[in-house]
């Protein structure tokens, strides 16, 4: 009378028939027809891709009458009662309800008798991460001397909660999640013998639902069915799966990037009149920005990402509305937010802001622009050698912002002015044009390494332990103490190439890079490295009275009514 | 109970009665959604339709009668003990469901809340959930699905239910004597949960609302003891805290909304209007999301048990910030 769910139904019955799991299929049958099978196995993975079903087919394929085969007959008295759970020599222990030592003592107790029927006495204890730590001891000392006539096969989705002692024990087995085209092949010889007509795509989306679990593929697509009965449309899978619909999520994109709030605000209003959850609109927006990046990159973005119809043209076009590095900022604050909505009371409300402020940032190009000239004037500053620009300049503004995420708070915090003027991109303030005559200000050798810094920080880092020894464009000579293995490294001619086309940059020349070896004299100048010991002491103190009695910072928190977030030391080696 | 007793959710009963008609009822569900939705009034509703002798739930059957005054044999109902749902409480489960149905044609389990399930009583759980009796079957039931062991779902067949709409609470706080616009502000307030909108607080929301809002918008940035007098007044009050944090919510999304050029008709506080715009006046775009932001985080920490007086002190200090002086607060505190 009662309906039987199709992961049940179609519970694999031979290794053939286990979906995505062919390396283990393949050492179990080997392992079997060879006579070398061991006497404990560990099936770990995920939920639902196959873990009890294989131990199951083991056992079978153990105690087949036919065999030991490399698959089970599934007709004979053994395989038959172990399918429908009744042989008398296979024990299916449940390992979450029989967690105590008393348990296990009782297990062993029925290890003495040799089986009745079969070759093998078969425990498949399942869920096995939940046993006791007394529980597991028992277990061990039945392991390390186990009677020839019995098999262990344990499955658990936590192998990490199991001892050590035990695990090394066992012949262990990891199920990986099955591949979206796996999981929709079956899908679909399953709705065919079912004899339900559904199309290819809602069977994608049932498989993506899925996460590559077949159990729970299997589960949404029960669902669908016993929604749609035996013709399923695809607006019914998208309705049932509680899908966005995707007019709606690229309209939330486009106003994130055309930095249109009030577009976002009723995209947002929509979607909670619909009555989708805001979590499932977070992780579907998620997934379109993922597609939107991948699209440019990926070399057959149809095929790669599994894209119908007009899909590819539609990310395409919605890729063009910013750059890679604007999609890669919203992503992460996409990512954040789903992960906070979880446990949120205020779904809408977190969604709003996070969108809110998406739309409300400047495109990334700029606040990298911003950031590179931030750092050729920081290298002027570090040495002293260049005078302190005169207050005029907007640039210094972002002196005082350090890391990233900092730089595009505080961009914000001006941002409502800057959002209706234009875009701080180039403001007429600020000097030179990016194109025009390198970075004079890079004349020292702090500057330089902080310029390096920006484009190679490892490379930064070792030019620090380096000293300038002679500046006559177009040769840098660089000095390295004796036996300093960083000569080596830096003689390396990619390296020196790299170092040479950042100064080609700054410098408007060709330039050529010279390592030398110091002398025991003592007549090059100090290493940044050196210089920064010594500095060390007060820098802090002095770093933030400057910064904030600086009369450029005082004037740039004037011009855009802006507010001083915090001061962070940009780098070392900057005073 | 039944389907027609229940508002909203007509997809749910559509898929629910369809499953049922047929013939392909799941053996687990698992019922996800906001808390006082009308998840466990659906649970019972289907157990009605199952059990009714005439197989529509009508109310008038015996098999009906118990199931509503909770006596049924076939019926079972775990529930948490307070805290957790334990393993001891699933063993007895278990052991009922190992027997055939009394009278019923199934044996019905529901767990309500079932995110509270400790994770010995979960695993427990597993087995009964993938390859049950034939004629059982279980309804879980869960706010918080994301807490619910990933095993647990994906054994089960999950059935997501949406926040009533705000129409929809409104349409039934008009059958009850309220004015159209205290309606519309109680229906937004109550986060599609109706529980919430008819419960016990719609006093406080339409009263004291006003009051808070008003307190709060007459101090000024440098008033400290007014600041305290009014943290203490309100931390004094423990069980209308969640209240309290959640209008104070409402208010600053407004501003948000305002602040953001977003449209009127999504604001929720509409019969304060003039006194949330002039406040928004003095907003920019991030100070407003670093107050919000505080409140968040005001309710969190009193969700975990801070001490009330500090919390409120410290959210007041933060939403009487201008918009200039906010972030060196934050980083202050
Ligand atoms: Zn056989
Ligand atoms: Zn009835």
């Amino acid at each position: 009378m009662s309906y039987l769910v199709l992961a049940r139904k179609w519970r694999p019955q031979t290794f053939a028939d286990l979906v995505g799991q062919e390396h283990v299929s393949r050492t179990l049958a080997n392992a079997i027809t060879s006579g070398r099978a061991h006497h404990a196995f560990l099936f770990t993975g995920a939920r639902g891709v196959g873990k009890t079903s294989a131990a199951r087919i083991l056992a079978k394929a153990l105690n087949c009458e036919a065999g030991p085969a490399a698959e089970p007959c599934n007709s004979c008295q053994s395989c038959t009662e172990i399918t429908s759970g009744h042989s008398v020599d296979v024990f299916e222990i449940d390992g979450a309800s029989n967690t105590g030592v008393d348990d296990v003592r009782e297990l062993r107790e029925t290890l003495r008798y040799m089986p009745s029927q079969s070759r093998y006495k078969i425990f498949i204890i399942d869920e096995v991460h939940m046993l006791s730590i007394n529980a597991f001891n028992a277990l061990l000392k039945t392991l390390e001397e186990p009677p020839e006539h019995v098999k262990f096969i344990f499955a658990t989705t936590e192998p990490h909660k199991i001892p050590v002692t035990i695990l090394s024990r066992c012949q262990r087995f990891d199920f990986r999640k099955i591949p979206s085209p796996k999981v929709i092949a079956q899908l679909r010889r399953i709705v065919d013998a079912e004899q339900i007509e559904i199309s290819d795509r809602s069977l994608a989306l049932i498989a993506q639902r899925g996460g590559g679990s077949m159990r729970d593929s299997l589960s949404t697509l029960d669902q669908v069915v016993a929604f749609c009965s035996e013709q399923v449309a695809d607006d019914d899978v998208q309705g049932l799966l509680g899908m966005v619909d995707r007019r709606l999520l690229f309209d939330a994109l486009e106003g994130c990037m055309r930095q249109d709030c009030s577009m976002v605000l009723n995209v947002v209003r929509r979607v909670d009149d619909l009555g989708h959850s805001f979590r499932q609109f977070c992780q579907e927006l998620v997934e379109v920005v993922r597609q939107t990046i991948l699209c440019e990159l990926v070399s057959d973005p149809q095929e790669t990402l599994g894209l119908f119809g007009d899909e590819l043209q539609a990310l395409a076009s919605l890729s063009k509305l910013a750059n890679q590095d604007d999609w890669q900022r919203l992503l992460s604050m996409l990512i954040k937010t789903e992960a906070e909505l979880s446990s949120s009371s205020f779904p809408r409300l977190l969604v709003e802001m996070t969108l809110v402020r998406a739309a409300s940032l400047p495109p990334a190009r700029d606040v990298a622009g911003l950031i590179r000239k931030v750092e050729a004037l920081e290298g002027a500053f570090s040495s002293g050698t260049i005078p302190r620009p005169a207050p005029k300049s907007a640039a210094p503004v972002s002196t005082m912002i350090a890391t990233g995420n900092q730089v595009v708070e505080s961009v914000v915090s001006y941002g409502q002015q800057a959002a209706v003027a234009p875009p701080v991109t180039a403001p007429p303030v600020t000097a030179p044009p990016v194109t025009a005559p390198p970075v004079t200000a890079v004349q020292d050798w702090s500057g330089f390494v902080q310029l390096v810094r920006g484009s190679s920080p490892p490379l930064a880092a070792m030019l620090e332990h380096g000293s300038l020894l002679n500046m006559a464009l177009p040769e840098m000579k660089i000095g390295f103490p004796a036996g300093s293995f960083l000569i080596a490294q830096l003689n390396d001619p990619s390296r020196r190439q790299r170092i040479e086309e950042i100064a080609q940059e700054a410098y408007g020349q060709k330039v050529t890079i010279v390592i030398e070896t110091l002398g025991s004299r003592n007549e090059a100048p100090m290493s940044l490295v050196e210089a920064e010991k010594k500095k060390e002491s007060d820098r802090e103190r002095r770093l933030r009275d400057d910064a904030l009695t600086h009369p450029t910072v005082k004037k740039a928190v004037e011009i855009f009514s802006g507010e001083i977030e915090s001061i962070t030391p940009i780098d070392k080696g900057f005073v | 109970m039944t389907f027609a007793n229940i508002i909203g959710h007509e997809q749910q009963k559509k898929l629910l009665r369809q499953a049922w008609n047929n013939q392909r009822m799941a053996h687990a569900y698992l019922f996800t959604g906001a808390e006082g939705i009308g998840k466990r009034l659906m649970a019972i509703a289907v157990v009605r339709l199952i059990f009714c002798e005439k197989q529509t739930g009508c109310g008038t059957c015996s098999g009906c009668r118990r199931i509503d005054h909770n006596n049924h044999p076939d019926l079972h109902i775990v529930e948490t003990d307070g805290t957790a749902i334990k393993i001891d409480a699933i063993r007895q489960l278990q052991k009922e469901l190992a027997h055939p149905p009394l009278e019923a044609p199934r044996r019905v389990c529901i767990i309500d809340d079932a995110d509270r399930l400790n994770p010995a009583a979960g695993n427990a759980l597993l087995k009964t959930l993938e390859e049950p009796r034939a004629e059982v079957m279980l309804i879980l039931i869960s706010a918080h699905p994301d807490m619910v062991l990933e095993t647990i779902r994906s054994r089960c067949q999950q059935l997501p239910f949406a926040r009533l709409e705000q129409s929809m609470i409104a349409k039934v706080l008009s059958q009850q004597q309220i004015d159209d616009t205290q309606c519309q502000v109680l229906a937004a307030l109550s986060e599609g949960s109706l529980k919430k909108a008819l419960g016990s607080d719609r006093d406080f929301y339409i009263e004291q609302r006003k009051e808070v809002f008003k307190s709060l918008s007459a101090l000024s940035v440098g008033s400290i003891v007014p600041m305290l007098e009014l943290a203490e007044k309100w931390a004094a009050d423990k069980e209308q805290l969640d209240d309290l944090t959640s209008v104070l919510l409402s208010c600053y999304r407004d501003i948000f909304l305002i602040v953001s050029q977003g449209s009127s008709s999504l604001l929720t506080n509409i019969d304060m209007q003039e006194r949330i715009r002039q406040h928004a006046a003095k907003e920019t775009p991030l100070s407003i999301q670093h107050k919000l932001e505080a409140i968040l985080d005001c309710r969190y920490h009193l969700q975990r048990n801070v001490n009330r007086q500090l919390a409120m002190e410290r959210l007041l200090i933060q939403l009487t910030q201008g918009p200039c002086g906010d972030q060196a607060s934050r980083s202050q505190l």
